[in-house]
């Protein structure tokens, strides 16, 4: 039986074990610290100190240094400051930080600017600071006694009082004493601002030994630290004498070489040794025998445990000034313990507590923790009962047993009072063996395996067993879990969350889920960690998924646990999430927080109301809700850098600049220590964003072009825990607007653009009122050649017109008397109105042959004076043709007359000399005893009026003269007519006339209706209708061509 | 090849030698270092009950540092009684500016301004047991806590010991480390002293060392020595001196040494030996020896002699054939 042989063996060796100490089984605390890597400048870190704006100044073994969260700065300020280094430092009630450096200079800090005192005479380095009630600062020096500065520069110095002592350390106790410490003990001298302290005063309640600090604590009596004998307590008697208490004998850390005392916010002492790290002491003013004393050193994650002094900083975070670099303590919530020895491990597969030990569940057993003193544990191995094998569950049930669920080795019952383990199911299946969460309840124990669900009854021994076949989704269960009103929740693959009876669901749409685990919060709604799909919660038939996109540290979730303030804390790999359930708002918790290894499926517990247990691949987290901070503070925002336009420019409230076009690069921060690569900015330019720039963890905003205006830019921060700037950091940026839209140019440019105005005015008043009077002279000279011409032309058109008169009389004279048609026929008419006193129109008519009546009715070319040339020469050629024997028709009367007006006009000759005048003439020959009518035309119709009917009759497209055509011929037409007829013989000036309501030429058409008007009416009528017709048309309208109508009723 | 080897070795012993900081240092050969309580009789041994010696921290170091001592308290089986155990030492350490600058810091004499630099720490030892054989720690020291000295091109850290109370002798060792448990020598680290008061060893036998460093602006020096007790001889070696001896004091007296120091002297150590006579052997013998330049100023000894130990180089005369 080589297993039972190997279990005997193990089984001994696990006992020898067992009579050791576990070693490395020390609490860990989660100290970031700073050293060489991380930038610091020197591991060697003597005084820290906080400024108004936040930035933490920390004096090292080579030079002062600035940070802000991620990285050192040397010399920030580009002051000159001393060469020395500083290794004291002391903020005063006016927010100045006093440095004192290693050879006696002197520096401050005051509106981020450094100055340096001058001649203060100390050339041994600066051991102590404190402020008087009149704000006074006293300034103390190993080798050269004390000096006090009043208003800022003023510095008295007092030696007298301190010859020959070695000042290691001073404070003000109340206002009138002053302590100083030495290498050889305590001294009391009296003070009063603007007096050497005198009076010295031994305390012999204080051993002669090296006083490293002392530290007034207001009313309380003084903490007096030495290097060879631990801490005092001081209390001053009614005679003044001083009556001590040895604090560090009582405190635990004894004669430890005290460097510094200091009083945090909440009244916790810390006191900083040399070899021993720091000891917090807490409750120390409410009962200084109930104090407890806590160690922080190297063993716990402190950087040395040579520790210079404590700072505790505006965020609350305690920062430790240690000679191995720097350490920082954001809070001491999240502890650790990272190793367990031998053959336990660090792997913490389950998790448990009972009111005295915590249980955890290793890969190889079980280890039990005393509550009181955690160094004080026990294995349970094999030699113990417990199979060599992973313990994943643990649960005690009422009689204190404890309940262990394994790997693959089913269910074991551990019984406290044997201190042994023993198997209660083991199932032949041995996915039934797989044991992954256990719950109790009232004598009920369940266990979730692999195999679906066990339920024992550990009163009456029955066993019940759940699974696909009873109606679960799956039997694969991860965990199991009873809500506050009695069901047994199972998480399962499915989309469904069930009880074991099947009769409770919550069903999840339709995927299905890997559910890891349920809980409760502290109203009643369900959280169920899943294995992809994050966080479910359910409450009110509401859903609600929260994943990474909401912040949550993974999707993969593998516990999840509800603590005593409403708080949701998910387990996963490398990363703990914690929910607000009201508020959904994630915090997370990762390696920056000191966790390093895989939270392990279900490993989680509520060790008491405010403590967490959460078991990883890398040992045991614990989180402690007491060790919170009451209150978390935003970011402290600051700008770090400007640059405008590729340019650093110096910082201050208000940027102005001149008239132009700037690119613009405002680097910033917002100091928070405790986790500064969470904090996360917005901000916005007023007058050129529109609104705040997304939430980014960017540190810097960046504007590419700027142009004149008014600019704010603000901003805000929200830092990891969720807390915002209440009031956003603003920076006022001016660009100067260009002149030409400065108020002055635009008056500047009225005014202009007024006298301007009044100027052009007056010039062209003055340019008017020349050419006014020039045009007036000119005028008036034209006037006068006006009068003048017009009297020449009034006498030369008299002259005309009576020439012209004249010519009418005779062309009158030539024109056949009406009388002579009036001897032929009863009725006839002749409408003649010359349009300009003498016409180109005319008529003749005469009997010719016996009876024949010539009618002859002629339009000259042209009117006036011209035309009456031409109708001279008509009227002479048409009398003498229709007198030549050779003449027969009137056909021939108007080829003749064609031929006599070119030959006389010599229109045959020379084309240069050839005149285009001619005539439109009707010809009639009307035998007034037969009436019958032969007519010839050029260019002009005629009217008859015959049968009762009018009869337009056209002529020949010739006309007389003009110009040579290959052929004119003039065609006679024959009518014989009735008595009574009328012939129409007409111009073209009465059609042509323009006239009317329109304005329009009267026309032929009009005319013809004229006529069927009127050609019933005796002639005497139509004459004076013709004539009314044609002024009434006229109207207004000049008369455009000379009007000849005649009218014959034969 | 042999020439080759011989380069080799020597430099290896510099650069051995270069890492050690006890103090005195083996080239010293010397036991102890001595001081005796002021109420004893300086002709034990120890003219003023007091020793400074200074620590050089070169500045490329930046590590910690830690002054060790050996057997600190005046008692047990290392110390010289005298009647019955009442002496009390204190050890002061010494940096910041003036701790080696200060004129007064660099007297052979416990006078003036000494003590000149601020105090970093301090430690008065009497008669305690638990500190007999064994090594006491100063420190962590930053190396920026000493004194800046560009001629040295580091950290001078300066260690005052007194003898406050009793008449006992406290024969004591330094050891300057970079770990406060172990005796880690610093690279490139050294030590010396303007006044060195050592015990002899018993043993005839061996011979004692120590070495002045002679600077470039050396003409001539003054060696002093004081309570010598006329134990033998004390001769001076040097790259131009095979064997000089020096004058020796008496018992409770000084005797005074000046020569001229040779040009190939300057910039080297001198090697100041201490031969014990065989008979009458004398035991428990302490001495002060210091020295001093044409100025009047002291010259340091330092526990590794710049340069090395210093060997004679012989002059071998060569005249051509013909003569």
């Amino acid at each position: 039986m080589p297993g039972s042989i190997f279990g005997k063996i193990s089984g001994i060796l696990t006992f020898f074990l067992l009579l050791l100490p576990l070693s490395g089984q020390a609490r860990e605390y989660q100290f970031r610290n700073f050293g060489i890597d991380e930038g610091i400048p020197h591991r060697f870190v003597f005084t820290i100190n906080q400024d108004p704006s936040g930035y933490l100044w920390i004096g090292t073994g080579t030079e002062l240094a600035r940070f802000n969260g991620f990285t050192f700065e040397t010399n920030p300020t580009r002051d000159s400051l001393p060469s020395d280094f500083a290794i004291i430092s002391f903020r005063d009630s006016r927010d100045r930080i006093w440095f004192g450096h290693n050879t006696g200079s002197i520096s401050v800090l005051e509106d981020n600017r450094i100055r340096v005192l001058e001649n203060t005479g100390f050339r041994t380095q600066v051991t102590g600071f404190a402020e008087d009630q009149e704000g006074n600062i006293l300034i103390a020096s190993q080798q050269h006694g004390l000096l006090v500065v009043e208003n800022d520069t003023d510095i008295t110095s007092y030696r007298d009082n301190f010859a020959s002592m070695q000042i290691t350390s001073m404070a003000l106790n109340g206002d009138d004493e002053l302590l100083i410490g030495t290498f050889n003990g305590l001294y009391s001298y009296t003070y009063s601002p603007g007096r050497e302290p005198e009076n010295r005063v031994f305390i012999d309640a204080v051993p002669p030994v090296t006083i490293e600090s002392i530290t007034s604590l207001n009313g309380r009596g003084i903490f007096a630290g030495t290097r060879e004998r631990g801490l005092f307590h001081l209390r001053k008697e009614a005679d003044g004498s001083y009556r001590s208490t040895n604090t560090g004998q009582q405190s635990g850390f004894g004669n430890a070489n005290v460097q510094s005392v200091y009083i945090d916010k909440r009244d916790n002492i810390w006191v900083s040794t040399w070899g021993m790290g720091v000891f917090r002491i807490s409750g120390y003013f409410e009962s200084e025998n109930t104090a407890e004393a806590v160690v922080f050193s190297t063993a716990n994650g402190l950087a040395a445990d040579i520790v210079h002094g404590v700072f505790q900083d505006t965020e609350g975070n305690y920062w430790f000034t240690t000679y191995n670099g720097l350490s920082l303590l954001s809070d001491e919530t999240f502890s650790f313990i990272r190793s367990f020895g031998e053959p336990f491990g660090k792997n913490i597969l389950a998790v448990y507590s009972d009111d005295n030990h915590i249980w955890l569940g290793g890969e190889s057993g079980l280890l039990r923790i005393s509550k009181d003193n955690e160094r004080n544990s026990m294995f349970f191995g094999t030699g113990r009962g417990i199979p060599f094998d992973g313990v994943t569950a643990l649960i005690s049930d009422s009689d204190n047993n404890i309940w262990i669920g394994t790997a693959g080795s089913g269910i074991f019952r551990l019984d406290q009072r044997v201190q042994r383990a023993a198997p209660f199911h083991v199932s032949q299946n041995s996915l039934e063996n797989i044991i992954n969460d256990l719950d109790y309840d009232n004598g009920i124990l369940r266990a979730a395996t692999n195999g679906g669900v066990f339920e024992f009854d550990l009163q009456s021994g029955e066993k019940h067993h759940y699974s696909t076949n009873e109606g679960l989704p799956h039997n694969f269960i991860r965990s199991i879990y009873s809500d506050s009103d009695g069901v047994n929740w199972i998480s399962t693959r499915s989309n469904r969350l069930v009880d074991i009876t099947d009769s409770h669901e919550i069903r999840i749409a339709t995927i299905e889920i890997d559910f890891v685990a349920v809980t409760q919060d502290h109203k009643g709604r369900y959280w169920m960690a899943t294995n992809r799909n994050g966080i479910i919660k359910v409450a009110n038939d509401t859903i609600i998924q929260l994943t990474t996109d909401e912040g949550l540290h993974s999707n993969f979730c593998y516990s999840i646990l509800s603590d005593n303030q409403g708080n949701i804390w998910v387990g996963h790999r490398l990363g703990i999430s914690r929910i607000d359930p009201d508020t959904y708002f994630i915090r997370t918790y990762g390696t920056e927080s000191g966790i390093r290894g895989d939270l392990n499926f279900n490993s989680v517990h509520k060790a008491s109301d405010d403590l967490l247990l959460f078991g990883t691949s890398e040992g045991l987290v614990l989180y402690d809700l007491k060790g919170e901070k009451p209150s978390y503070s935003p970011p402290l925002l600051n700008i770090t850098s400007l640059l405008i336009s590729d340019e650093e420019y110096q910082l201050a409230d208000m940027v102005s600049l001149p008239y132009g076009s700037y690119k613009l690069r405002i680097d910033f921060i917002g100091l928070n220590y405790s986790d500064p690569e969470k904090v996360q900015y917005q901000y916005k330019l007023d007058g050129y964003d529109l609104d705040w720039s997304h939430l980014s963890d960017q540190r810097y905003a960046y504007y590419s072009r700027l142009d004149d205006g008014n600019f704010n830019f603000l901003l805000r921060a929200i830092s990891a825990e969720g807390v915002v700037t209440e009031e956003p950091l603003a920076l006022s940026i001016i660009i100067d607007k260009p002149i030409w839209k400065k108020w002055y140019f635009f008056l500047f440019v009225i005014a202009f653009a007024g006298l301007l105005l009044f100027s052009i005015i007056k010039i062209r008043e003055r340019n008017l009122r020349l050419e006014k009077e020039r045009i007036e002279r000119e005028l008036e000279i034209r006037t006068r050649e006006v009068v003048e011409q017009k009297v020449e032309i009034e006498h030369k058109n008299r002259d005309i017109t009576d020439s012209i008169n004249y010519a009418q009389r005779i062309q009158t004279s030539i024109l056949p008397p009406i009388s002579r048609i009036e001897q032929n026929f009863d009725e006839s008419f002749v409408f003649y109105e010359p349009r300009d006193i003498v016409s180109g129109d005319f008529y003749w008519f005469d009997r010719v042959s016996g009876k024949k009546f010539l009618i002859v009715c002629a339009d000259s070319t042209g009117h006036g004076v011209p035309g009456a040339f031409m109708s001279m020469i008509g009227t002479t050629l048409i009398k003498d043709i229709c007198m030549r024997k050779d003449v027969n028709s009137p056909s021939e009367v108007l080829e003749t007359l064609d031929r006599e007006i070119t030959s006389t006009l010599n229109q045959n000759m020379d084309k240069s000399v050839k005149s285009t005048d001619g005539m439109d003439i009707t010809v009639c020959e009307l035998d007034v005893e037969t009436r019958y009518l032969r007519f010839a035309s050029a260019m002009r119709p005629i009217i008859i009026f015959h049968k009762n009917e009018l009869i337009y009759l056209r002529g020949s497209r010739c006309s007389i003269g003009g110009f040579i055509r290959e052929e004119k011929t003039f065609e006679n037409q024959r009518y014989q007519l009735n008595p009574g007829d009328i012939i129409y013989l007409f111009s073209d000036g009465y059609p042509d006339q323009f006239g009317g309501p329109l304005g329009k030429k009267y026309k032929m058409i009009r005319l013809r209706n004229l006529l069927e008007d009127i050609c019933r009416k005796p002639m005497k009528e139509q004459y004076d209708h013709i004539k009314n017709d044609f002024f009434l048309w006229k109207g207004d309208y000049d008369q455009v061509d000379d009007v000849l109508f005649m009218g014959i009723r034969v | 090849m042999r020439n080759i080897l011989t380069v080799l070795f020597m430099f290896l012993a510099i650069c051995i030698k270069g890492f050690s900081q006890p103090v005195p240092a083996p080239d010293e050969n010397i036991p102890y270092l001595v001081t005796f309580g002021a109420d004893a009789c300086t002709s034990w041994g120890d003219d003023d009950f007091s020793q400074t010696f200074f620590f050089l921290i070169p500045e490329s170091h930046t590590e910690p540092i830690y002054i060790r001592i050996y057997d600190p308290d005046t008692g047990g089986a290392i110390d010289e009684i005298n009647g019955y155990w009442n002496t009390k030492t204190r050890f002061c350490v010494y940096g910041g500016e003036g701790a080696h600058s200060d004129p007064d810091a660099r007297e052979v004499d416990p006078m003036g301004n000494y003590r000149s630099g601020n105090l970093l720490a301090t430690r008065v030892f009497g008669d305690e047991p638990e500190w007999d054989r064994k090594w006491f720690t100063f420190g962590p020291f930053s190396p920026t806590q000493g004194e800046f000295q560009e001629q040295f091109g580091g950290y001078v850290f300066k260690v005052i010991v007194e003898g406050i109370e009793g008449n006992d002798g406290n024969l004591y060792r330094y050891f300057l480390s970079t770990r406060p448990d172990q005796n880690i020598p610093i690279e490139g680290a050294n030590a010396f002293a303007y006044e060195y008061t050592f015990r002899l060893w018993d043993d005839p036998n061996q011979v004692s060392h120590i070495y002045p460093y002679i600077d470039e602006h050396t003409i001539s020096v003054r060696i002093f020595n004081f309570d010598w007790d006329d134990d033998g001889i004390i001769r001076l070696v040097s790259v131009a001196r095979q064997g000089q001896l020096l004058k020796v004091s008496g018992d409770d007296d000084w005797a005074r040494d000046e020569f001229a120091i040779y040009p190939e002297e300057r910039n080297t150590s001198l090697d100041i030996q201490f031969h014990k006579q065989r008979f009458p052997a004398i035991r428990n013998n302490n001495v002060v020896v210091n020295i001093r330049n044409q100025y009047d100023q002291t010259l340091p000894f330092y526990v590794i002699p710049i340069g090395g130990v210093p060997q004679y180089k012989y002059s071998i005369g060569v005249r051509p054939k013909n003569d």
